[in-house]
């Protein structure tokens, strides 16, 4: 899994590319540690994202929580959004194309 | 009468060969006697004979005149005549012994007439007689005796010689006199007498025994007889006589208590035969049953069975005890290409138990067949046996089906053991007991399932095997059991082969109870999944390792969304068992089985089965806390089978080849 930053303003975008599994789940949150403090929004791009496992999920859960709920997933891709959906995660988290 | 030549033939010859001895023994002692006493009657006589000759010679002149005075010689001689008839001597007679040792006669005299005339013309005055001295004449001429007797056997017969000497007044020996006593009397006579008390002896001996041959006849023979007779009848008829003929004694005797020992002997005996024969006809009548019963179970049951196909490797054995036990094995195909097999064991012995065991049997190849699963099959088996069973019996069985293709099995208790899984390491099979048919009508058993693994299988078998006992009455065990597998599966090249392990299984068994009854039925079975070469990767128990799971599954099913969600599947239980499990390694297979993906994982760690677990954590706040995993392998997956085997945990997931999950 590659992460790219791209900074605009107060947002964010991290784009996840490949696959997320539980060996490199956690490069995720090195890269959301290494944000500056004045990041008030957090867009999570998977549109090259091909996998990802519960351990994928945990990481984005915790994204989501330390941006207290600033965070969209954009561009999630049917195999993804699979995932998320069987834990609800569909209902619960932001989405954009 | 007929009395065998037996007690009175040897009492007879008893007494007459004591009536003989002391027959001989009287007579020899009253013969002695008497003769001794003759004999000294004749000494007597012929002494005082002896002396009155000597009184009528007179003196040393007398003698002398003898030879002249003609006169003087005749009136000695008619002295002597006289002596001898008094004395009843047969000869006096008067004579000089020479130096030669001849006689020279003087006067002789004889008691009868006749006798005188001849000694008068054979011995006048000094005829003289060459025949040698007698003893007694040799004696009283040596002076050795005064005077002497001997009996002497001459022509004239036995007589008893006594010899005296005439003696000079220097008391020289001038001639002697003899005195011949005729002792053929006395012996006559002792011999008479004896004839006489011989005969009377003999006269009251013989009464004396026809008497006690009557006494012992009436008291011993005719008793013994009887009892005889009565021992006859009962050896050859067994007609038992008691208090019949009963003999009457004033006191018991010996005879009268053997006759009571042999009333209760033949009473007691009956008794016993009775008893025996009795014993017998139960036992050949048990004996027909054990027969007819052993039967119906080979006729139902095979001694051996054989299926070998393209995946799978089945042998199944029984062999009946002496005593039949109702075992039973079956192996049958199903329509859906399934095999069907069952093993069970009757709790009774016995033709009923053999028709038990009929019924079960067929009820289950029936049930399962139309498509009940074994644990349907078993519970309905159950119900119908608990409507009617009059005998109590129920039976303990292991059925299962098992699907050539992926090695699945769905299997069933109802109390039977715990199978062998013939694995790396033999082992048993963690399983539910579940409980016997036929007793209570709701049995519950519950279907559970199972993957077999190629090369790998499953031994089936009933307590013949594990409760065989030897000579010390102990028990053959499932220790010993699982030896005797793990050996000859090591010997094999860690290949199983269903008939070497069935085989020597029962082999096994047999030489351990050398030398005892094969009290129980045999029953072994085996199941082999055959070896197609799919390879186990073992794989340290690290997450990085699953870079090799993934690889694999993608190298072998190729990219795609379905692959993907296999993956993760698989991921997730991967990463669960490195987390959690505390195993040293990690094992894992992947093949295709018809239209299915099955990925096996197996592991050392401690017990944890994904299928049952508690459902995980799906509230929204916890989700970073991780927990999440096994939803996903059970949703994507088609179905998860666990055993726990032998101490690990054995997890196959099966995933449809195209096509979704669940």
């Amino acid at each position: 899994m590659t992460i790219e930053k791209e900074v605009n303003g107060s947002c964010t975008t991290l784009i996840l590319k490949g696959w997320m599994d539980t060996e490199n789940a956690p490069q995720l949150a090195i890269e959301v540690d290494a944000l500056a403090p004045d990041v008030k929004s957090l867009v999570l791009d998977m549109a090259g994202l091909e996998y990802m496992s519960s351990a994928g999920i945990r990481q984005v859960i915790a994204t989501y929580k330390r941006m207290n709920g600033e965070m969209t997933l954009k561009n999630v891709q049917p195999v993804i959004m699979d995932v998320l959906s069987t834990l609800g995660l569909d209902k619960k988290l932001k989405f954009e194309q | 009468m007929k009395i065998k030549a037996s007690i009175l033939t040897h009492i007879a010859l008893l007494f007459l060969a004591s009536l003989l001895l002391s027959a001989v023994t009287v007579f020899s002692f009253s013969y002695n006697y008497m003769l001794k006493n003759a004999e000294s009657h004749s000494v007597e006589v012929s002494e005082a004979a002896t002396t009155a000759a000597l009184t009528a010679i007179g003196s040393e002149e007398n003698l002398k005149a003898l030879y002249e005075d003609e006169a003087l010689r005749e009136r000695v001689h008619k002295t002597f005549r006289f002596i001898c008839k008094k004395a009843t001597l047969r000869y006096l007679y008067l004579f000089t012994v020479d130096e030669d040792g001849y006689r020279h006669y003087i006067v002789c005299a004889a008691e009868t007439d006749e006798d005188d005339m001849r000694l008068q013309t054979e011995y006048p005055l000094g005829s003289v007689r060459k025949a040698a001295l007698h003893q007694a004449e040799i004696n009283v001429l040596n002076r050795d005796k005064d005077e002497d007797f001997e009996l002497i056997d001459n022509e004239y017969g036995w007589v008893c010689m006594t010899i005296v000497p005439v003696l000079d007044k220097e008391n020289r020996i001038i001639a002697l006199i003899g005195a011949d006593d005729p002792i053929e009397d006395v012996r006559l006579i002792a011999t008479r007498n004896l004839i006489t008390l011989m005969l009377l002896g003999i006269l009251v001996f013989s009464l004396t025994y026809v008497i006690a041959l009557l006494l012992i006849r009436k008291t011993v023979a005719l008793p013994i007889l009887a009892l005889s007779e009565r021992m006859r009848v009962f050896a050859t008829e067994r007609k038992v006589s008691i208090g019949t003929d009963k003999r009457k004694t004033v006191y018991p005797d010996e005879i009268a208590e053997i006759e009571n020992a042999f009333e209760k002997m033949t009473v007691d005996i009956d008794h016993y035969v009775s008893d025996i024969e009795t014993l017998t006809r139960e036992h050949i009548y048990t004996q027909t049953q054990l027969d007819v019963a052993r039967k119906i179970q080979s006729g139902i049951v095979p001694r051996e069975y054989s299926l070998s196909e393209e995946r799978l490797d089945i042998y199944g054995t029984m062999l009946a005890a002496r005593t039949v036990g109702g075992d039973f094995y079956d192996v049958f195909r199903l329509d859906n290409g399934k095999i069907g097999i069952a093993v069970g064991d009757i709790s009774d012995k016995g033709i009923s138990a053999a028709l038990f065991m009929a019924m079960v049997k067929t009820s289950i190849r029936e049930k399962i067949r139309a498509g009940c699963t074994p644990a349907d099959t078993l519970n309905l088996v159950n119900r119908e046996l608990c409507v009617s069973n009059p005998g109590n019996m129920f039976a303990t069985v292991f059925a299962m089906t098992i699907d050539p293709e992926s090695g699945i099995v769905t299997f069933a208790n109802a109390g039977h053991e715990a199978p062998l899984m013939l694995g790396k390491e033999p082992s048993y099979l963690k399983i539910m007991n579940g409980i016997a048919i036929g007793l209570f009508e709701d049995s519950d058993i519950t279907d559970e399932r199972l993957v077999l693994p190629d090369g790998e299988g499953i031994l089936l078998y009933t307590d013949g095997i594990t409760e065989a006992i030897d000579t010390d009455k102990r028990q053959y065990g499932r220790e010993r059991l699982k030896e005797t597998v793990f050996g000859k599966y090591r010997d094999n090249a860690e290949r199983y082969d269903a008939r070497a392990i069935v085989g020597d299984t029962v082999q096994s068994v047999l030489e351990y109870t050398n030398g005892t009854d094969q009290f129980d039925d045999i029953t072994c079975l085996a199941v082999i999944c055959k070896d197609n070469g799919n390879d186990k990767t073992i794989l340290p128990p690290d997450i990085r390792s699953f870079r090799a799971v993934k690889e694999a599954i993608l190298s072998q099913l190729g990219e795609s969304d379905r692959t993907k969600s296999i993956i993760l599947a698989c991921e997730e239980i991967f990463i669960n068992i490195v987390s959690y499990s505390g195993t040293d390694e990690i094992g894992f297979s992947c093949k295709r089985s018809g239209s299915t993906w099955q990925i096996t994982y197996t592991d050392n760690g401690k017990e944890f089965d994904p299928v049952k677990a508690e459902r995980e954590n799906t509230e929204f706040e916890k989700m970073d806390m991780g927990g999440m995993g096994i939803i996903f392998a059970r949703k994507n997956s088609k179905d998860m089978i666990y055993n726990r085997i032998g101490g690990s945990n054995v997890l196959t997931m099966v995933f449809d080849a195209d096509g979704k999950g669940k």
